[in-house]
């Protein structure tokens, strides 16, 4: 038999669907590319199952336009059909944007970059240049992890590329740690604001902020991952 | 506040509850058009989680064969779990339909499908949380009509008081054509909710509490049913559809992103049951039996697979084993769907039906073990209730599966059954023992055999309407509880594990069943106290509803521990379901003789449902 070719599909995640967890999207997505009559590639062994791999995961409540799955093709089929075959199952608020031949591994992703977007009335000028230090300054914070919650200093996790105060809010540019072992959350920012700054967001129609992954690094910051 | 929808404003609150996926709909096959052009609109309400809801075959059902309609447009709206209401309430969202985000009481109708007594409290939550009063006498002509259906709406009257209307049988027709008149009143400017449901009960199939008066004897028991208007039925005949084969069926259904409980195809098979057990509800409420063609199920289940990529079809229906063409529904299916990776999963298989052959075929016993319900642990209750299984049946449907490789069973049996004596309780433990020793039989001089186990799941007995035992007493909380711990004194085998159901949920249950109009005010008082989700362990509190009965002055044991004299008006004698309440009294009896009655395949008893029409039935006299 021949080698199942590896194919790689970029897509964004926006809207209501991010709000669907990252497990709920691996069986949605199973479903679609059944659905979409894609010649996909199955785990052998008793219970088969169709193989499909995920870049990192996203947290609910982020969007994300840069996400990618790898599944394996047992016949051929051009790359744009495929695009165009999963994207009829799929709704608006999640489309492929691109699908190729990639010999990059997920595991080279080293930075995310996040825009984070903070509305509340206190927000002003000051407020941004004060968050600025903040994360550009050591800072400690309580992490969660498997082996149990630490103290520990995200700021080397944190590039900072701009934090601004425009229409009423604060947006942030970051490029955050993504690779497995120094992965921060992005959400540890807000954490952050709060404790070391009490910026609150207790009503969700005037306090709230919203959070989007926008691109992908590989360690030298500049290469986009793809 | 900006101006947001209802739904987009619940989205700003959803990184505050459990499972967000719940709220936010944009689901694959969700149906959206314009509300400008459609000329009237449904919002179809589940009273449970969005996870059971989306799980519901019948809305599936009722979803597609609506919106079939260009005109007609039905939306999907389910009760918000406990901390999302929370929210909701905090910020004065009102509940919205999942398509649209508009808010519910912005609709024409306002559905309810009611598939257990213990969502009432739930159905008065969302209406209140849609904005929408409580009481239909209170709603104005501006304001939605609350319509209901489902198994409960065959004796809907503890909650009668909240509807508008009740769809009784079959929706797939009767909820366009109800729509139709309230479109067609709407265009030429007759409408008024006075005329309109006064029009609407003269429909077949729709109940309408409010244009029935309910008179009482002094005895409490009921006197008459008269109707408000000379030319509305004094009795409502359920609705069916005729012919299966040609009936609306979806060739794709809404996807949900997040796990639900039936994440699967589900394939409906046929309608109705040829088995005649005299407690359940379903086997005559469903009646006559209706099949579908093989040919029409196997299109069915390939549009499905395409449009859904599901990688498993359950092929449902009350009891699949009695499908007329199983074997060859089976053998048609397999031949693609091996291929394409699909599982066939026959979930309600009866356990005189159980053979090699099948099981070989089908994937759902992959897993380690089977159920089976032999429902009584004696053959003479075993006949009372009509189940028609042997215990040769039982052991020879285990012997297969032991041989197959099992080593679990799991048997379902009730407690409380009319003529149950303790020698019938005791033959439940004896019955899970042969099991055991059955295994050990199969299994002797095998190496490296595991432990069986037999599980023992007993619920307990609760009186329906449109059943042989619907006059029947419920056994008191005090007998059912000295007979569970009789029952665990007999089973002293370790390998038998034994489950027994909460009987005080079952009391309940009981009284709603078979309740009247006159428990509306405790269903109105429980929903006023906070009281919700009463189908969920965590929150049903069994002091606080009899705290409300005696707040309400109702007795409920009256409804439920009662023993209904067989010449009494019951409050479902409204409702015309098919089947004779004659030969339901014939049944009643029988049971008390532990004379079994013969299956519609077999023989027709007589039962009645035949005068509703119906094709390719086993009802001879149908034909």
């Amino acid at each position: 038999m021949v080698q199942p070719m590896q194919i790689r599909a970029m897509f964004y995640k926006i809207g209501s669907l991010q709000y669907i967890s990252h497990l709920d999207l691996v069986r949605t997505m199973t479903r679609n590319i059944i659905r979409a009559g894609i010649p996909a590639w199955y785990s052998q062994g008793f219970n088969p199952r169709l193989k499909l791999t995920f870049s990192l995961p996203l947290s609910i409540g982020t969007e994300s336009e840069c996400e990618f799955f790898d599944i394996r093709l047992t016949e051929p089929m051009s790359l744009d059909e495929i695009k165009a075959r999963i994207n009829v199952t799929l709704t608006d608020e999640m489309q492929i944007t691109d699908v190729y031949q990639s010999e990059r591994k997920f595991s080279e992703i080293a930075f995310a970059e996040y825009e984070i977007r903070m509305v509340w009335g206190g927000a002003d000028a000051s407020v941004a240049e004060r968050l600025s230090e903040l994360y550009n300054s050591p800072l400690v914070l309580t992490k969660r992890s498997k082996s149990g919650d630490k103290e520990v200093d995200i700021s080397p996790y944190i590039d900072l590329r701009s934090c601004e105060y425009e229409d009423g809010g604060i947006t942030i540019r970051a490029l955050l740690s993504a690779d497995s072992a120094n992965y921060l959350n992005p959400e540890y920012l807000i954490k952050a604001a709060d404790s070391k700054l009490g910026i609150k967001f207790e009503d969700p129609f005037s306090e709230y902020y919203t959070i989007a992954r926008r691109e992908v690094y590989l360690a030298d910051k500049i290469t986009a991952f793809r | 506040m900006e101006d947001l929808t209802p739904k987009e404003a619940a989205i700003r609150v959803l990184k505050r509850v459990e499972k967000p996926g719940r709220y936010t709909g944009g689901e694959y096959g969700q149906i959206i058009k314009d509300k400008t052009k459609v000329r009237a609109r449904f919002a179809f309400c589940f009273p449970d989680t969005y996870e059971i809801g989306m799980s519901n075959l019948g809305i599936r059902i009722l979803y597609g064969a609506i919106n079939d309609h260009p005109d007609l447009w039905c939306e999907r709206a389910y009760t918000p779990w406990v901390d999302m209401e929370e929210q909701l309430r905090r910020y004065n969202i009102p509940l919205y339909a999942h398509e649209s985000g508009d808010a519910l009481r912005d609709f024409d109708f306002v559905g309810f499908t009611l598939q257990y007594e213990l969502c009432y409290t739930n159905v008065l939550n969302t209406l209140e949380l849609a904005g929408i009063p409580l009481l239909s006498s209170e709603r104005t002509d501006d304001m939605p009509i609350v319509i209901g259906g489902g198994p409960c709406s065959y004796n809907a009257e503890p909650i009668a008081d909240f509807f508008d209307v009740f769809s009784i049988g079959e929706g797939e027709e009767a909820l366009p054509e109800i729509m139709h008149l309230y479109a067609d009143m709407k265009d030429s400017g007759e409408y008024t909710r006075e005329e309109f449901l006064h029009r609407a009960a003269k429909l077949d199939g729709f109940y309408v509490p409010s244009m029935y008066e309910v008179s009482y004897n002094p005895d409490g028991t009921i006197k008459a049913y008269t109707p408000k208007h000379d030319d509305i039925p004094r009795k409502i005949t359920k609705r069916i559809i005729k012919n299966m084969d040609e009936a609306y069926f979806p060739d794709q259904f809404v996807m949900p992103y997040i796990e639900t409980v039936h994440d699967r195809i589900m394939l409906e098979v046929y309608r109705g049951c040829i088995r005649g057990c005299r407690f359940c509800q379903a086997g005559m409420v469903y009646r006559p039996v209706r099949e579908k063609s093989v040919e029409v199920l196997d299109r069915q289940a390939r549009a499905l697979r395409e449009t859904t990529g599901y990688d498993e079809i359950s092929l449902s229906s009350l009891s699949i084993s009695d499908y007329s063409e199983i074997e060859g529904l089976c053998d048609t299916l397999l031949r693609w769907t091996d291929a394409a990776k699909v599982n066939l999963s026959l979930p309600s298989m009866r356990l005189d039906m159980f053979t090699r052959e099948l099981m070989d075929k089908i994937s759902s016993v992959r897993a380690s073990g089977l159920t089976f319900a032999p429902e009584a642990g004696t053959q003479r209750l075993r006949d009372a209730i009509n189940k028609n299984v042997t215990e040769d049946d039982l052991l020879h449907a285990c012997r297969v599966a032991f041989e197959a490789g099992k080593n679990q069973v799991k048997l379902y049996f009730m407690l409380g059954l009319p003529t149950e004596t303790d020698e019938d309780i005791e033959g439940i433990a004896n019955l899970a023992k042969r099991v055991v020793d059955e295994y050990y039989d199969v299994m002797r001089g095998v190496k490296g055999r595991k432990a069986p186990t037999v599980t023992i799941s007993v619920a307990c007995f609760i009186p329906k309407p449109f059943t042989a035992f619907q006059w029947e007493s419920q056994d008191t909380l005090a007998e059912l509880d000295r007979k569970q711990k009789l029952l665990r004194s007999k089973i002293n085998d370790p390998k038998v594990k034994y489950n027994y159901h909460d009987a005080q949920v079952s009391f309940i249950e009981a009284v709603f069943a078979r309740g009247d109009r006159r428990i509306a005010p405790a269903v109105l008082e429980a929903h006023r106290r906070g009281m919700r989700f009463d189908a969920w362990e965590e929150y049903f509190d069994y002091s606080k509803w009899m705290q409300v009965f005696s707040d309400c002055g109702i007795d409920p044991s009256y409804y439920a521990n009662r023993e209904i004299g067989e010449g009494e008006i019951l409050p479902w004698d409204i409702i015309d379901c098919g089947v004779d309440k004659a030969f339901l009294l014939r049944e009643r009896h029988n049971a008390y003789n532990a004379v079994t009655n013969l299956n519609c395949a077999e023989k027709c008893t007589g039962c009645g449902a035949n005068k509703l029409g119906g094709e390719r039935t086993w009802c001879s006299r149908c034909k």
